[in-house]
């Protein structure tokens, strides 16, 4: 670390990585003890808030870059000390969403529509993990496994969800996690623009 | 900076760090294994060595608003609507079994929340960064170290943000509206922690090249290094 400008980088990543860890071991905890619904997609919501706000407080692409994995990597590492037993699955959609978006804004210049694609990307994994996940441990089975599991303990039942087929859940789970993190991507980008004038700091 | 006002700091003690770092390591495993009423154990064990470690972090057990929160997230529905509903068995238990699972869920909550201000109390940020660094680079290992540090602080400044928005008539109306007030005033302050700790960093940096020129200084002019 020698310059301003890393010790600004630095200070980012660890100040957001804290922001986006409290809310996984507070919220998130709180969410999945009381078994609300699509849960890992309003906490992907949240993440992907965090990781755009502080990307964007970084001004220049090239200041911000590496930023949003870092992040990432830094809740990670506060995930172990969550109340939830599940923090190696939640350690992974982390990096994972983490991934996405520094893969999306590695290059270019940072605007709404750029962080909306990388929002959609991140809702994206928490799907594409637990697909995975379930394919590896059943097989030509991971369909059925995941309806059941959608339907009791993602709270499928109580949206409604139950005369659905599996294909159909997990395409209405997929589109929703995808809206979701298009949405928040987008919101990430007009909550810097807010914070940013608010602070009065001059436009990059 | 409000950071090193409301964060009480690192336990100093070498034997202190061991301590809350063991402690804290076996309340989280206890708090993840053990079921009522063995549960009882950790808790009570992990707010005793808080209370003697680091007192002022007893303060957030003090606060109303934690207990009401556990019962009314945690123990009522799983009185009112069964254990399954929290996926602690497969054969649902209501009743007086039900509230048992409840407090037991909120027990170990107190107890993993005891356990991370016991393990954030005593984590040196050097340490920490230096073990990280290895895997993922200085800056990120550093950035681990200091993030795990704000952990308390953090929570204190959304506590604070949401009070104060509940001060000026919060969530009785207009409930999106004070919602983006809400994350708002987050953002705003965590922007303003990040440049805090910035300085911080920039400050502390000055401060070890001073040291090392210092040190330089006195070797050119043959002056011995106070032991």
């Amino acid at each position: 670390m020698a310059t301003p400008a890393r010790a600004r980088w630095i200070a980012v990543v660890a100040v957001f990585g804290a922001l986006w860890g409290a809310a996984e071991i507070t919220l998130g905890a709180l969410l999945r003890s009381a078994g609300v619904p699509l849960r890992g997609t309003l906490m992907t919501g949240v993440g992907v808030v965090v990781m755009l706000v502080g990307r964007r407080t970084l001004g220049r692409p090239a200041d911000a870059r590496g930023s949003s994995l870092a992040i990432g990597l830094v809740t990670a590492a506060i995930l172990p000390l969550s109340v939830s037993r599940g923090f190696v699955a939640a350690m992974t959609s982390v990096v994972g969403e983490a991934l996405c978006v520094e893969a999306v804004l590695w290059v270019g210049r940072p605007a709404g529509g750029r962080f909306a694609v990388a929002g959609l990307c991140a809702g994206l994994v928490p799907v594409v993990r637990r697909v995975v996940t379930l394919v590896t441990l059943y097989g030509p089975a991971a369909l059925g496994v995941l309806r059941d599991k959608t339907l009791t303990q993602q709270g499928g039942a109580a949206l409604g969800l139950a005369g659905l087929t599996a294909g159909g859940l997990l395409a209405v789970v997929t589109v929703v996690s995808a809206a979701v993190g298009l949405v928040c991507g987008y919101a990430a980008w007009r909550l810097a623009e807010t914070i940013r004038v608010r602070l009065g700091r001059a436009a990059v | 900076m409000e950071t090193r006002r409301d964060n009480p700091g690192p336990t100093r003690a070498r034997g202190g760090i061991a301590l809350a770092l063991g402690g804290g390591i076996t309340a989280l495993a206890a708090a993840m294994l053990l079921d009522w009423p063995a549960i009882i154990g950790p808790v009570v064990a992990s707010l005793l060595l808080l209370g003697l470690l680091n007192r002022r972090q007893l303060a957030v057990f003090a606060s109303p608003w934690l207990w009401l929160g556990l019962a009314v997230v945690l123990v009522v529905p799983v009185w009112l609507f069964g254990a399954s509903r929290a996926g602690a068995a497969e054969n649902a238990a209501y009743g007086p079994a039900a509230l048992r699972v409840g407090v037991t869920m909120a027990l170990r909550v107190v107890t993993t929340l005891a356990a991370m201000l016991l393990i954030t109390g005593c984590v040196a940020p050097a340490r920490v960064a230096t073990l990280i660094g290895r895997l993922a680079g200085r800056e990120v290992g550093l950035a681990c170290g200091i993030g795990i540090n704000l952990l308390p602080a953090m929570l204190e400044t959304v506590r604070r943000t949401t009070l104060a928005l509940r001060l000026r008539g919060g969530w009785r109306r207009k409930r999106l509206a004070n919602l983006r007030r809400l994350v708002t005033a987050i953002g705003v302050q965590t922007v303003r922690m990040t440049e805090d700790v910035a300085e911080a960093l920039l400050l502390a940096q000055a401060g070890v090249r001073h040291e090392e020129d210092d040190g330089d200084s006195r070797e050119d002019s043959g002056e011995r290094k106070p032991t």
